[in-house]
């Protein structure tokens, strides 16, 4: 094998790949980048067994072949080359690599031993852009657990119907839903799966948002392919909760407030709010709404920001930390907040036209009288 | 020297009547007890068959001039007290003046005396209570008691005595207490031809345990020093982790005298609350001090029971004293204390303090600070033991050193391991979780309820009848946690709010296991109460597990909550949770000295 390949494009594809390369692993191969050259492109593959990626980039191939490469040690080497062409040539487990004045001899493994990819349908796969997929994925996946306990919840449920397509996650304590219509994207079916939050970051990593992307899928795996490069995960095998039971219909008490205000007013609660629960007080009516933490033995804190209410006055208690990380994902300047009574959820939307795009729900924290 | 005297009637109707000598061991006591009284620096003991055949006590004190040994055969014959008043002060062992004449009634006593300042000596030879011969004789200094035929003259009360094993046994503990009082004597006690104590002069307690059980047990013991401002409670306390099950080694000591005194020990054991094992008793040795017109030591004829004039006040200062002594910092096998910042708050026992108890001169309670350990090479103990008991580096240097970075390392996702200014320590991850939520459920329970967090999807759990049962009558101790739980038909719950923790636990497992424990009356020893039992099985639910890996903040936070508690060293089941390695143990196990 043997091909040369600019410093800065390669630094880059093996930058975005290796991310998924685990620092430990019982099995050294898993360590390795695989590097495949052939037709004027270079290949480079890494896999943690249940996230796999490929990335393809421009090279000039002298001589076809296949290598795998400890991915640390390259990286960090190609890292520290100038700026200039960089040749790779070698066989087996033996490689050169060279650029300028520098000169490396580094050791591979067999390319035999490397996990083999799945092998999905793409051409009976929806088509989607990978800046739709992101929309979709960053608005909800900080809200799915990241504990073992149950395992469902660590996913991103990914609905695909007709006329929409929507993602879902919740750690059972809030949860975010994100809806797009399928203008974005076409399928002729109507799918539900569950991806691991990991795997949807790597296709963000990976593919420019205008990137149009097949996505294919069976019982275990789920791909995503474009020009650029592949992303296979494994899927989460479910039921996924019936989350559109709890997403309550009869909140009667809306708030509205600046999103910013709101923010800057629980971040200076969560300062003296306990370490343990976060808890902070609202305590909404008319036109202010205010906040209050009293944490034995550290301390108190209140503060007030003006807001639109209607309906009853209400006292509610969440985890702060909660509310500010949903928050964060409301786009617009004003968020609205809906409320039935202080045991029961309530729900974040941003306001305006995108309305009924995005909605947070946040169960609340009892208050002990 | 002192003359004995008879006392004046009044003083003698307040001495508490009855029978002084119940069995050999009673005599064994009272002999030693004198002995001590005398000012002895070395006691003799010999025993044949349990003391039933022959007990002889020789001790090197100040003896008795001829009339003073005749009249110490008298009753109420004593040259410790003189008037009602000095029994409100009593500061010796003895004070009734009826020892010896009890004795004599039913043995044949042989008694010689040398006194002090080398005066004639003299042999009393004492048959069934009358005086059979006095005569002149030579030995040097000191008093030889010897009681041949305990209980000839009364066969009924010898058949009340128990197996030869049993008595000696009894000869023997009351021997040990008083070898344990008095540091400073030496002993020797022989029983037929057996030598069984050997014990020479020490000048700490940790020496004389040193002599009698090893190096190995001493280390298995924390020091414990407090000075409340009328009480002050000295001694050693065993590490929870390595008490045996059973009544063992206890001792309560009461300005130097050895006394049964159940309350105080029940005292000192919730002292360790939650970190002994179900029917783990700790050996406990304890001295407390007190001004002795606090004290009233005449409420038995055996001397065995004092009634405190505040005994609540007491109780309460030994069980802060082990609390103390538990939560300042032991560590597994460590010679030297690591000192991490909030514990010093508590403080370890000053070894000042500590010197002066270990100490000891007769009689005077309030004695003689002695030699410090510190001060000279001390020759039964090895350094690192006593150096470990009386914890000479306990200045407050040894803090985690978050400077050094990483400053925490996690060890097989289970241990870890951070560098302290004087060594290591290693933290076992489920035992500090444990300690900390423990507290933390505590005060859930005791303070202000914990808040729940309201679940988005409500779990129901299929209990058996036991454990429902055991929900039902647990219930508004659940709540408090933070669960939110409603009956949901025959034996199911449904779980709407779980505690609000900021690590991630399974809520509704824990709660399914903490019904389980609950239901099952043997587990949690019994002096446990309910909220402890709770707490208990509750942190050891939701605690971090060993095997899940932990960030830097993470562990960073498990140090520093777990320091804050009041018991850091122990978890709740009794076993360490931190185990110190000192760098200067590094450095002699890679030959650096
Ligand atoms: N080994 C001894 N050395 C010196 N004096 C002794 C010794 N044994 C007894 N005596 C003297 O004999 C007296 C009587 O002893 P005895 O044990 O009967 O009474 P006590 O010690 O005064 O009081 P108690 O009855 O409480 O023991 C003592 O007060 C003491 O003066
Ligand atoms: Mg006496």
């Amino acid at each position: 094998m043997q091909f040369t390949i600019g410093q800065a494009e390669f630094l880059d594809t093996l930058s975005a790949v290796s991310n998924i390369v685990p620092t430990r692993t019982p099995l050294p191969i898993i360590g390795n980048l695989m590097l495949v050259a052939d037709n004027d492109a270079l290949q480079v593959s890494a896999t943690d067994l249940d996230l796999s990626v490929t990335m393809n980039v421009a090279a000039s191939v002298d001589k076809a072949g296949t290598v795998t490469l400890p991915a640390k040690k390259l990286t960090d080497m190609i890292r520290a080359l100038p700026a200039s062409p960089v040749r790779v040539k070698g066989k087996n487990e033996h490689i050169t690599i060279e650029c300028e004045s520098s000169h490396f001899k580094v050791h591979g493994l067999p390319a035999d031993d490397f996990p083999s990819f799945p092998e999905l349908n793409f051409d009976a796969g929806l088509t989607v852009t990978a800046g739709t997929v992101e929309k979709l994925a960053a608005h909800t996946r900080f809200a799915a657990s990241t504990e073992d306990t149950r395992p469902i919840l660590n996913g991103v449920l990914w609905e695909l119907e007709n006329e929409k397509m929507q993602m879902v996650a919740t750690n059972g304590h809030r949860l975010a839903r994100y809806i797009l219509p399928a203008s974005n994207g076409s399928s002729g079916t109507s799918q539900s799966v569950i991806v691991a939050p990991k795997a949807l970051a790597q296709v963000g990593r990976i593919f420019a948002p205008d990137d149009e992307l097949k996505v294919a899928m069976d019982e275990r795996q789920i791909g995503f392919k474009g020009d650029r490069g592949v992303v296979f995960s494994r899927l989460i095998e479910g039921p996924y909760p019936n989350y559109e039971q709890v997403i309550p219909v009869d909140n009667d008490k809306l708030a509205r407030a600046d999103k910013e205000r709101l923010m800057a007013a629980l971040r200076r609660m969560a300062v003296m709010a306990s370490d343990q629960t976060h808890r902070v007080r609202l305590s909404i009516d008319e036109d202010t709404m205010r906040f209050h933490v009293s944490t034995p033995d550290v301390g108190e804190a209140s503060d007030e920001i003006p807001c639109t209410y209607e309906g009853d006055p209400i006292d509610i208690g969440f985890n702060a930390n909660y509310l500010l990380e949903v928050l964060r994902y409301v786009d617009t300047d004003e968020v609205e907040i809906t409320f039935k009574a202080p045991e029961r959820a309530a729900i974040l939307r941003p306001t305006g036209d995108d309305q009924d795009t995005y909605l947070c729900l946040v169960m609340p924290l009892r208050l002990q009288e | 020297m002192a003359s004995v005297h008879v006392l004046p009637e009044g003083v003698v109707n307040k001495i508490a009547a009855g029978e002084v000598v119940e069995r050999p061991s009673s005599v064994v006591k009272e002999l030693v007890d004198n002995a001590l009284d005398a000012a002895a620096s070395r006691v003799e003991i010999t025993l044949e068959s349990a003391g039933l055949e022959r007990i002889t006590v020789a001790d090197d004190g100040f003896g008795m001039v001829r009339d003073d040994a005749v009249q110490a055969f008298e009753r109420h014959a004593t040259s410790k007290i003189k008037a009602a008043g000095d029994l409100d002060r009593i500061e010796t062992l003895g004070f009734r003046g009826e020892a010896l004449p009890s004795i004599a009634a039913v043995s044949r006593v042989t008694l010689e005396t040398a006194p002090e300042g080398g005066g004639e000596a003299t042999r009393i030879r004492v048959d069934g209570g009358e005086i059979a011969s006095v005569e002149p004789i030579a030995r040097g200094r000191g008093t030889t008691v010897d009681v041949r035929g305990l209980f000839f003259n009364t066969p009924a009360r010898r058949k009340f005595l128990k197996t030869h094993s049993t008595e000696q046994a009894n000869n023997v503990r009351r021997m040990l207490e008083l070898a344990l009082a008095r540091l400073e004597v030496g002993w020797r006690v022989t029983h037929g031809r057996r030598g069984i104590l050997d014990l020479p002069p020490a000048r700490t307690l940790p020496e004389r345990l040193t002599s009698l059980h090893g190096p190995a047990y001493v280390n298995t013991l924390l020091p414990m020093g407090d000075s409340a401002s009328t009480v002050t409670v000295r001694g050693l306390v065993q590490r929870a982790a390595a008490a045996g099950a059973g009544r063992r080694r206890q001792f309560v000591f009461v300005n130097g005298r050895p006394v049964d005194a159940s309350e105080l020990v029940r005292a000192a054991l919730s002292g360790y609350r939650s970190t002994l094992p179900a029917g783990a008793r700790p050996d406990l040795y304890l001295f407390i001090e007190i001004d002795p017109n606090q004290v009233d030591v005449n409420v038995h004829p055996s001397k065995r029971e004092v009634r405190l004039r505040s005994g609540a006040q007491v109780a309460h200062a030994v069980e802060e004293a082990v609390r103390a002594a538990l939560g300042a910092g032991h560590v597994a096998a460590r010679p030297v204390r690591p000192h991490i910042d909030r514990v010093a708050e508590t403080g370890p026992p000053d070894p000042g303090q500590l010197g002066l108890f270990l100490s000891g001169r007769r009689a005077s309670p309030r004695r003689a600070p002695s030699v410090d350990p510190q001060d000279e090479e001390s020759p039964a103990a090895d350094g690192a033991i006593a150096g470990r008991i009386t914890g000479p580096e306990a200045e407050s240097t040894d803090v985690i050193d978050r400077e050094v970075l990483p400053s925490v390392w996690q060890l097989h996702n289970r241990y870890i391991l951070a560098q302290t200014t004087t060594g290591v320590v290693f933290i076992d991850q489920h035992s500090a979780h444990e300690r900390i939520l423990y507290e933390e459920v505590i005060g859930d329970i005791r303070e202000e309820p914990r808040p729940g967090q309201r679940l988005l999807f409500p779990t129901v759990l299929h209990l058996t009848p036991e454990q429902f049962a055991t929900w039902e009558s647990y219930r508004g101790l659940i709540q408090r946690l933070g669960f939110e739980v409603e009956p949901f038909g025959g034996d199911s719950i449904a779980i709407s709010a779980v505690p609000a923790f900021r690590h991630a636990f399974d809520a509704e497992t824990a709660l399914a296991d903490l019904l389980d424990d609950l239901s099952d009356p043997g587990a949690g020893s019994a002096d446990m109460n309910q909220h402890e039992r709770v707490a208990r099985l509750f942190a050891c639910k939701a605690a971090i597990k060993a095997g899940q890996p932990l960030t830097q903040t993470e562990m960073g936070e498990v140090i520093d909550r777990l320091f804050a508690t009041e018991l850091p060293y122990d978890d709740v089941h009794g076993r360490p949770a931190v185990v110190q390695i000192a760098l200067e143990d590094l450095n002699r196990q890679f030959g650096r000295h």
